[in-house]
């Protein structure tokens, strides 16, 4: 193989490839990033048999070929070569690379290319079109919900959820559930599949494009691709059934509480420093004659007390929270006033933007006595 | 890999070669019998021929399943072993999160746990849930050379295979085809008890250096003073414990076979056929009785150096004991 590429396209390649790159494994192969030099195009994947990211770059292609160089030492040094322009050649006879960039040259061993489970290109036959925006929002405002507690591994991926033209995508960790809606322009299969978190946040992080573009999505039994400009990601799927997140979803609500979104998580924010130490993290909150009392009390520390200004219809309630459930919905709404809407000081309540009917938040509350 | 690389265990072989051909393989499948007899290879086997997507002969070798195998990198080929001297939670929680997830190919997958008998308790338990209801299509394959170290209740989850050691000559037969020399593969048959793993590692340059030295300890013991004892324990207590039991073991074979000649069976059911004459030399020092006395006091060291013993009293004791027994009129 001998190319030549710049390095900013090289460097952006091998920056969203690594992600995927495997440091513990008993499988060395795993560890290195195939490069494949084909029709003017470079191709680079990596993949740790959970993940699998795949890069098409230019590049001026001499000699057309692949290897698989160690994605460690390649990521670190193609980020501090010196010129514009980076040639790699690779020579069979004694297995190593060779990388050159102004006066720069490195030579790195070579692992096995034959052994590299090579990524194939997506395909299914149920194909879904969506814009990367959308699809953007649907991790950021769920993902965070999951449970990182590997024993009930159906937790610790987000739902995605698409039916005819509306998508949903659902995270849940038991103890609080959030759950996004949106609308695809057009008509598709229905689909339900649980996506690992980590991949979500991984593909989330690589969508950064300026302007919305279409990102497909092909789904299959065992594993889903995402592709998108000229990446695509393949994961494999959580087995197992998602429980039925509707019935978490109270129907109806005794009391309604609206809320400036800043004053209120300020609020909640500061009152929590003092409830950080305990095991719960617990808040309580009062509402009553059209105001919020927030207080903690930690008995070795001390106690903390706010009150913010609401209008609250309906009963006066008194609850208690996990502080960190509730800061982690705060920080996602984005609308100047949220509604957090209640039953009783034992039952899910439910917090969501004013301005939003398709993002809504469950949260059960903590029992005090 | 093939069915034809095993040597010998014909009805294990046919069995799950019938087992996997009528796609009956059971879920959970343990594999009993000594170390070195040859089990993984078979699990590798058989791992291989149920990933292996060839239609009639499976495994056939050359399909992408196979040779990923080959390369150890199968994605759907899990393959655990002892971290250390266990196989501790963290590595079947590690499945258990491998576990929930699809399979990589959308079909079976084959879990080997090389040396179940060393999980810990807490592993043991925390594998029972996935044994019991394992999630998707798998094979387990549970190697264990103590079948009575495992929980019961992780034996009566699976089938369980026994294997048995090799006859001599199959052994030695193999050995010879391997490319061995006749004389070295026929001593190293016979000193491996019929484990195959073991014969490889005594034809290994100084794979006998053990048993020379446990020899040339006993010759020693017979012909020179009582300085020799304090020499040989010396030695010992610097051994590792594994090496000195391993050692113990072949100064049992030794007497072994001394008793064997002197009780006038003749040569051909020698371990040690290679120094026979050396032993014979020796043999009209010793009568049965002290013989069987001298076995029995190294059975004692044995066990003694298995509970903990102090390694040099341990020693010493016995070469002292060896030294009497070798001089009693």
């Amino acid at each position: 193989m001998k190319i030549s590429c710049t390095k900013e396209q090289l460097n952006h390649a091998v920056q969203t490839v690594q992600k995927a790159l495997a440091t513990k494994t008993p499988m060395p192969i795993l560890t290195g990033i195939y490069l494949s030099a084909f029709e003017d195009k470079l191709e680079l994947q990596a993949t740790n048999y959970e993940i699998g990211i795949s890069c098409i770059i230019e590049a001026t292609i001499e000699e057309p070929g692949t290897v698989v160089i160690s994605g460690r030492y390649f990521q670190e040094l193609v980020r501090k070569l010196p010129g514009e322009i980076i040639e790699i050649s690779s020579s069979a006879e004694d297995r190593t690379i060779q990388i050159t960039s102004n006066q720069a040259q490195f030579n790195l061993l070579s692992l096995p290319a034959e052994e590299f489970p090579v990524l194939k290109k997506p395909t299914s036959d149920t194909v879904i079109n969506v814009k990367d925006n959308i699809l953007r929002e649907l991790i950021k405002k769920t993902v965070f919900a999951c449970s990182t507690d590997e024993s009930r591994p159906i937790f610790t991926g987000g739902l995605l959820e698409i039916n005819q033209h509306e998508v949903n995508m659902v995270a849940t960790n038991t103890h609080r559930l959030a759950i996004k809606k949106d609308h695809l322009g057009h008509n598709t299969d229905s689909i339900k599949m649980i996506i690992p978190a980590k991949i979500l946040n991984e593909l989330a992080r690589i969508m950064i494009s300026d302007v919305p573009m279409d990102v497909t999505i092909y789904c299959q039994k065992n594993q889903v691709s995402f592709a998108f400009d000229n990446i695509y990601i393949i994961s494999r799927l959580i087995e197992g059934q998602f429980p039925d997140y509707n019935k978490v979803i109270p129907p109806s609500f005794a009391t309604t509480i609206t809320i400036d979104t800043h004053a209120f998580m300020d609020a909640v924010e500061r009152v929590s420093l003092l409830a950080r130490d305990g095991d719960y993290n617990i808040i309580k909150l009062a509402f009553k004659n059209d105001c919020v009392i927030i207080t903690s009390n930690n008995p070795d520390i001390g106690k903390a007390c706010e009150t913010v200004t609401t209008t609250v219809q309906g009963n006066e309630v008194e609850i208690a929270f996990n502080a960190k459930y509730v800061t982690d919905i705060l920080k996602n709404i984005s609308s100047e006033q949220l509604i957090f809407s209640l039953n009783t000081p034992l039952s899910p309540a439910s917090i969501k933007p004013i301005d939003d009917e398709t993002y809504n938040y469950i949260i059960t509350p903590v029992r005090t006595n | 890999m093939k069915w034809t690389d095993i040597i010998g265990h014909k009805d294990q072989v046919t069995m799950l070669r019938h087992m996997e051909s009528s796609r009956r393989m059971p879920h959970a499948v343990l594999f009993a019998g000594p170390k070195g007899i040859g089990k993984n290879l078979v699990a590798n086997v058989v791992a291989a021929s149920l990933l292996c997507s060839d239609q009639e002969e499976r495994p056939c070798g050359r399909c992408h399943s196979c040779q990923q195998i080959s390369y150890g990198s199968h994605p759907d080929f899990l393959h655990i072993a002892p971290d250390g001297t266990n196989i501790k939670i963290e590595q079947i929680r590690m499945l258990q999160q491998e576990l929930s997830m699809a399979s990589f190919s959308g079909q079976r997958r084959v879990c080997i746990i090389d040396g179940a008998e060393l999980m810990t308790t807490q592993a043991a338990n925390s594998l029972l849930k996935v044994l019991e209801d394992p999630p998707g299509e798998i094979v387990f394959l549970l190697l264990a050379a103590n079948k009575q170290m495992l929980l019961t209740t992780i034996i009566s989850r699976c089938m369980v295979i026994a294997f048995q050691p090799l006859a001599d000559e199959l052994l030695a037969q193999d050995l010879m085809a391997k490319g061995y020399l006749p004389e070295t593969s026929e001593v190293a048959a016979r000193l491996s008890s019929g484990r195959m793993g073991i014969a490889l590692a005594l034809l290994e340059p100084e794979g006998l250096a053990l048993r020379n030295q446990a020899l040339e300890m006993i010759l020693k013991l017979m012909d020179s003073k009582l300085e020799a004892v304090w020499h040989s324990a010396g030695v010992l207590e610097k051994m590792e414990r594994n090496d000195i039991l391993e050692f113990i073991k072949y100064v049992t074979y030794i007497l072994r076979d001394i008793l064997l000649l002197v009780t006038g069976q003749g040569k051909q059911w020698l371990f040690n056929i290679d120094v026979a004459e050396e032993l014979c030399e020796v043999a009209d020092m010793w009568s049965e009785r002290r013989l069987v006395t001298a076995i029995r006091a190294v059975e004692t060291a044995r066990r003694a150096l298995l509970a903990n013993a102090n390694t040099r009293l341990t020693s010493e004791a016995l070469l002292i004991r060896i030294y009497d027994l070798a001089r009693e009129v």
